[in-house]
């Protein structure tokens, strides 16, 4: 364990992901504290006013405070990124242990879902839940959930393949150590892994894919804050306040970002052999 | 100067820096090497016996971290003080480099024959046809049947000893006047290496190329070398013809390296040699070899003994083969 | 080289048969049926009815799915019941443009990132690859519509250089059309080349480690041979599968592109189809992107045996 933080610690781009992922989660959790204005209180005397003192980030077409809205929005991205990611990864990797672990027709059978899943792009498959489901925050989550279970179980099962047959299993078996036993003792710490890398980057996922299906006017309700739906509204109103479309933009990408660097860097410090040198 | 002399090594030095120490992995290193003459360069793995070859080919020696010092003549020119480009012109074209491992060094994605075809394509600017034909004459050369059809095959399709075999052809393509071959049938099946040693001892008497043969085992140095050179820590301790080698070995270690070589029809005991090759890295005065030799005594402790000539063409570096000891 | 395109066809074919069962029936969950669209506010329960019937949405649902399959077999994917216009020469008439769009993203990603993921892996550790790292980890984070967005308000809105969207056929001339895709092509293609970097520059690292790269060199190569003969073709092999998964990311982000720069194409039509409920057209249009993908995918897996000769001969 230690090793492994030793490791992550030289990585700078890893580093400053997690800082801002705790960043981005104090914001969320003290957003009514550090919120500068209510943001749901339009106002029609301030509307599209650019950034000041006041509105730091400017204030949108209902006049509400940009800066406000973003950081309400932190609770809305980090919520569907540990619901959804939560639901794949249980789901998932439930569904991809019992494969690898029973083979036969079941794995036959799990893996054809899996093959199936991934040969649709995963935002479509998503537009689709969501056309079917109607769009709210919770149905949201379990669309971008059912889009991301496959990935989990593939890997779940890849990794349960590659060590079922290994020797230290079949000594396991040789002893008489219950079947249920070896897989939680044996096969699920080995397999942790390369799930916590996947954890991470899908949370980078599920946070664009809210973002992406919300734009589209597919996901959470239109007044609702999120970063997703902010963007959407500025396409009608940029060309007279550019600030409606820059700011939540930044918020997304740098949240995506920060996943996406603490998953590399998560990866190269849990397997030293793939380590690029970064 | 001997018209016949081919390569012409004098106190080389090749030595890795890192920040916390000095790897001396080749130390004052000097032979030579005739025209149509098999050297054997012997030693245990980590004797410095294959970055000789890295630092001859120049593979080495780029970097700041590696540290390369002393001359190389060759064929007159040293090489040590050659440029990338000038060494690139030289290798594979008049130095050709058979290497250790023909599993790995065939290139997976392109035919066997454009890879050997390269070579002339690189250094005789010979056209694609041409090239292609020399490529064939190479793998028949070096005992590929039905050569035109392997030629168009990629390298999983080959077995071990003929991977070799066209690793050879890849050396031979460039038509050197010597070939560096470094433990080239370590990977191999013992019956493919024989064959492969066969056909080294055959193509050096068809091309009279000087041959620098890198080998932890002695067995094929009985069977191809004429002159020995035993490595240990990175220095020469012993050089000699195969046969005086052989049967008048002086260095403590050549002597090792023998009685814990396995002979055909003795019931002898094989007598491991006691310890590790010291570290390269923290090195003290006096002989390399004392920590494990049966007869060390003071004088090893502080004064490194020098190669020094015992009889015609033997040359030792131990405190005793002056005074020829036979009690071992 | 046949006999592996038919092995890779094969392979397609269940996949196939999955996703048309998986759209058909997911699309019977939609709540509301075309009928009840149709009607809107003049819903009367005789002519829904009627119209039910019509449209054989009173038979059993396996029914209708292999009724649906059986005409799907034969090119008829029904008719738009919104638009009335057959679903397949709706498709047809989008299919163009979406494919441009990708295949235009795809090609100019690679052309940039392949390059420079060799060089960031042959100046490993330098400060132009640690730059390099850094911008394709912005690149695979920055989303593609807010970067449309973006593009738009520069190049459109503030220096009236390029179009804010609509597309030009080809008809109207290649530098037209070119110019109506330029920026859907940044915004698409962004990530596609942050990922092909990324991989081609860890892939590169591995392969100069091979001894065939030092036999390479020691053949007298020089570097650049050794980089872009004998490095990169093999570099290639696993860089191929990503560019395989970035198509289906290609085909996805387009629905969002195209939203964006309000180009015609496949995923337009797959949202027209969703807000008004038709049936016909959303099932079409999904079981079209998904075997375009597979299409897609079985070029790639040509190519791959192409570049790495073990697979073929397997």
């Amino acid at each position: 364990m230690l090793k492994v933080w030793n490791r992550y610690r030289h990585n700078l781009l890893a580093v400053s992901g997690l800082v801002f992922i705790l960043l981005l989660i104090v914001i969320a959790i003290f957003a009514r504290q550090i919120a500068p204005h209510n943001p749901y209180t339009m106002s029609t005397a301030a509307r599209l006013t650019g950034p000041s003192s006041s509105h730091w980030f400017g204030t949108d077409q209902f006049g509400r405070d940009i800066l406000s809205r973003i950081i309400y929005g932190s609770r809305i991205s980090l919520q569907v990124g540990i619901i959804a990611v939560g639901v794949s990864f249980i789901v998932g990797t439930v569904m991809g242990v019992i494969a690898g672990y029973s083979g036969g027709w079941v794995d036959s059978l799990i893996s054809r879902i899996t093959d199936v899943l991934f040969a649709l792009p995963d935002i479509l498959l998503a537009l689709v839940i969501m056309a079917i489901l109607g769009p709210s925050l919770n149905n949201l989550m379990l669309a971008i959930g059912i889009v991301y279970t496959p990935i989990f179980s593939r890997i779940a099962r890849g990794a349960v393949l590659n060590i079922r047959d290994s020797l230290y299993i079949e000594a396991a078996y040789s002893m008489g150590v219950k079947k249920i036993k070896i897989l939680w003792h044996h096969i699920l710490p080995n397999i942790l892994s390369p799930l916590i890398v996947q954890v991470t980057l899908s949370f980078a996922f599920a946070i664009l894919s809210e973002a992406a299906l919300s734009f589209l006017g597919l996901g959470v309700s239109p007044d609702t804050p999120s970063w997703g739906i902010m963007l959407s509204s500025a396409k009608d109103w940029m060309e007279l306040a550019w600030w409606t479309a820059v700011f939540p933009g930044i918020a997304i990408t740098l949240a995506v970002f920060s996943f996406n660097s603490v998953g590399d860097g998560l990866r190269d410090a849990l397997d030293p052999r793939t380590g690029t040198g970064n | 100067m001997n018209d016949d002399l081919l390569l012409d090594v004098r106190h080389l030095k090749a030595y890795f820096r890192s920040k916390q120490r000095t790897v001396k992995a080749v130390d004052d290193l000097s032979f030579t090497l005739k025209k149509g003459e098999i050297l054997g360069l012997v030693g245990e793995s980590g004797c410095g016996k294959s970055t000789t070859t890295k630092a001859l080919l120049r593979l080495i020696g780029n970097q700041k971290k590696e540290y390369l010092e002393g001359e190389a003549f060759f064929e007159g020119e040293d090489l040590i003080k050659k440029s990338d480009k000038q060494m690139q012109k030289i290798r594979g074209n008049k130095i050709g480099f058979i290497a250790q491992n023909p599993m790995s060094s065939l290139n997976p994605v392109f035919t066997i024959g454009n890879q050997i075809a390269e070579v002339p394509q690189m250094h005789q600017r010979a056209a694609k046809n041409k090239a292609w034909s020399i490529a064939l004459k190479m793998l028949q050369k070096v005992g590929i049947s039905d050569h035109e059809t392997r030629a168009k095959q990629y390298a999983h399709q080959f077995s071990g000893g003929m991977k070799q075999r066209a690793v050879i052809a890849m050396a031979l393509a460039g038509n050197p006047s010597l070939l560096i071959a470094d433990e080239p049938t370590t990977a191999l099946d013992v019956t493919i290496q024989a064959q492969i040693l066969d056909l080294m001892v055959k193509l050096r008497d068809e091309t009279q190329a000087g041959v620098l043969l890198i080998t932890h085992d002695l067995g094929v140095v009985a069977e191809v070398c004429d002159r020995v050179a035993v490595m240990y820590a990175g220095k020469i301790v012993e050089q000699a013809p195969v046969d005086e080698l052989f049967h008048h070995p002086q260095h403590p270690y050549t002597k090792g390296l023998l009685a814990s070589m396995p002979k055909i029809g003795s019931r002898k005991k094989l007598i491991p040699i006691s310890g590790h090759p010291p570290n390269l890295y923290e090195m003290h005065g006096g002989c390399l070899f004392q920590e494990r030799c049966p007869f060390a005594f003071d004088r090893c402790k502080n004064v490194e003994p020098p190669l020094h000539k015992i009889a015609e063409n033997h040359q030792s570096a131990c405190h005793l083969s002056s005074e020829r000891m036979n009690s071992f | 080289m046949g006999k592996y395109i038919l092995h890779r066809l094969i392979i397609a074919v269940p996949i196939l048969i999955g996703i048309s069962i998986l759209t058909f029936f997911l699309i019977r969950l939609v709540p509301g049926d075309t009928v009840t669209a149709i009607l809107g506010t003049n819903y009367d329960p005789k002519l829904a009815h009627k119209l039910r019937s019509e449209m054989g949405l009173d038979q059993p649902v396996i029914l209708q799915y292999l009724i649906w399959i059986g005409h799907v077999f034969m090119g008829d994917f029904g008719t738009s019941s919104f638009t009335g216009q057959p679903v397949l020469s709706a498709l047809m008439e989008r299919l163009p443009i979406t494919l441009e769009l990708a295949l235009l993203s795809l090609v100019v990603a690679l052309i940039i990132a392949i390059p420079l993921g060799v060089l960031a892996a042959y100046k490993h550790g330098t400060r132009a690859d640690y730059a390099s790292g850094t911008f394709g980890m912005f690149g695979i984070s920055v989303p593609n519509f807010w970067l449309g967005t973006l593009l738009i308000l520069i190049f459109s809105l503030h220096l009236h250089l390029l179009p804010s969207g609509g597309y030009q056929p080809l008809s109207k001339g290649i530098g037209e059309n070119l110019r109506s895709l330029l920026m859907p092509v940044i915004a698409l293609g962004t990530a596609v080349a942050a990922v092909t970097m990324r991989s081609t520059r860890s892939a590169m690292l591995d392969v100069l480690n091979e001894d065939y790269i030092k036999m390479a060199k020691a053949k007298g190569a020089s570097n650049a041979r050794i980089i872009w003969k004998h490095g990169l073709r093999n570099a290639l092999v696993p860089v191929m599968t990503v560019v395989g998964i970035q198509i289906g990311y290609l085909l996805g982000g387009s629905v969002i592109i195209e939203q964006v720069f309000a180009l015609p194409g496949m995923g337009r039509l797959a949202l027209q189809a969703i807000s008004n409920r038709d049936y016909s057209l959303l099932q079409g249009t999904i079981l079209f992107v998904a075997v375009t993908f597979i299409m897609i995918n079985l070029i790639i897996d040509v190519i791959y045996g192409w570049i790495n000769p073990s697979i073929r001969y397997k």
